[in-house]
């Protein structure tokens, strides 16, 4: 079987990344789905300790409208 | 010491000395309040708001770091930010650290250059001296650049949801949309199985 090697892995612990910051849209709408949902850690692969940051970053840019709360769009 | 920063978002169509003085108001509350020494207070950047609040679409966001001894009025200066109408949103967060100084020249240009073309021509030229100066947040936002490189593989992750969201749609599939971002996950896996059993 050809096991792709590492599906997943946490994207924070990867880069060094030890606080994330919530004005950085660019780097959160990666763990966001088209509809403005924060992704599962089981999608993303993101440590628990992570995931904690990133959702509060999220929230966060939601709150100052840097991020959607919901994108019926989709877009 | 305690450090914060204020993130808040002003009235796009004010005019750029209505800005200031609004600047300068803020200015004056947070020094009334908090005494406090401030490190940055500038225009973050004339950006579209993700959704409309007060029916406006786009908001000058405006950041503001702040070091100071006795925070206990900070209630009150989020008072004076809700009260103001001006200010269209704003939220206050404790930094672990000293913020750094950002000492790169205010980019107004960005922040007035779709309403008023003629003022980035301007701007534009006295830019040139400055060009060590400017290049400074472009150095800023190289690693974020860099930064993206190794990302590839969640952006790979997110096509395949757009893909299937837009396969959700169609009668065919029935899977329900929560479920479709673990399913594309495991999908490569699901894929090689199947290849397996039929090679088998």
């Amino acid at each position: 079987m050809a096991f792709v090697s590492r599906r997943k892995f946490c994207y924070f612990k990867e880069n060094g990344i030890t606080e994330i910051d919530y004005k950085d849209v660019k780097l959160l709408k990666r763990f966001v789905t088209d509809q403005g949902k924060i992704m599962p850690r089981r999608v993303t692969g993101t440590s628990a300790k992570m995931h904690r940051k990133l959702v509060r970053a999220i929230k966060r840019a939601r709150s100052i409208a840097l991020m959607p709360y919901t994108n019926e769009a989709g877009d | 010491m305690k450090y914060y920063e204020i993130l808040y978002i002003v009235n796009p169509n004010l005019e750029q000395d209505r800005l200031n003085e609004v600047k300068k108001e803020v200015a004056d509350e947070v020094a009334r309040q908090l005494a406090a020494e401030t490190i940055n207070h500038r225009i973050f950047g004339k950006k579209r708001l993700s959704f409309t609040i007060d029916k406006q679409k786009y908001g000058i966001y405006m950041i503001l770091h702040l070091g100071t001894e006795d925070s206990t009025n900070l209630p009150e200066l989020n008072t004076f930010f809700k009260l103001n109408k001006n200010i269209l949103r704003h939220i206050v967060v404790r930094l672990d650290a000293r913020p750094e100084e950002d000492l790169s020249p205010e980019v107004d240009t960005q922040e007035s250059g779709r309403r008023k073309p003629t003022t980035t021509g301007e701007q534009a030229a006295p830019a040139e001296k400055e060009t060590t100066a400017e290049e400074k947040p472009k150095a800023e936002e190289k690693p974020e650049t860099d930064a993206e490189e190794p990302k590839e593989e969640p952006v790979a992750e997110k096509e395949p949801v757009k893909e299937e969201a837009a396969d959700e749609k169609q009668p065919e599939t029935t899977e329900e949309p929560e479920e479709a971002p673990a399913k594309e996950a495991e999908k490569p896996v699901e894929a090689d199985e199947e290849k397996t059993e039929a090679d088998s």
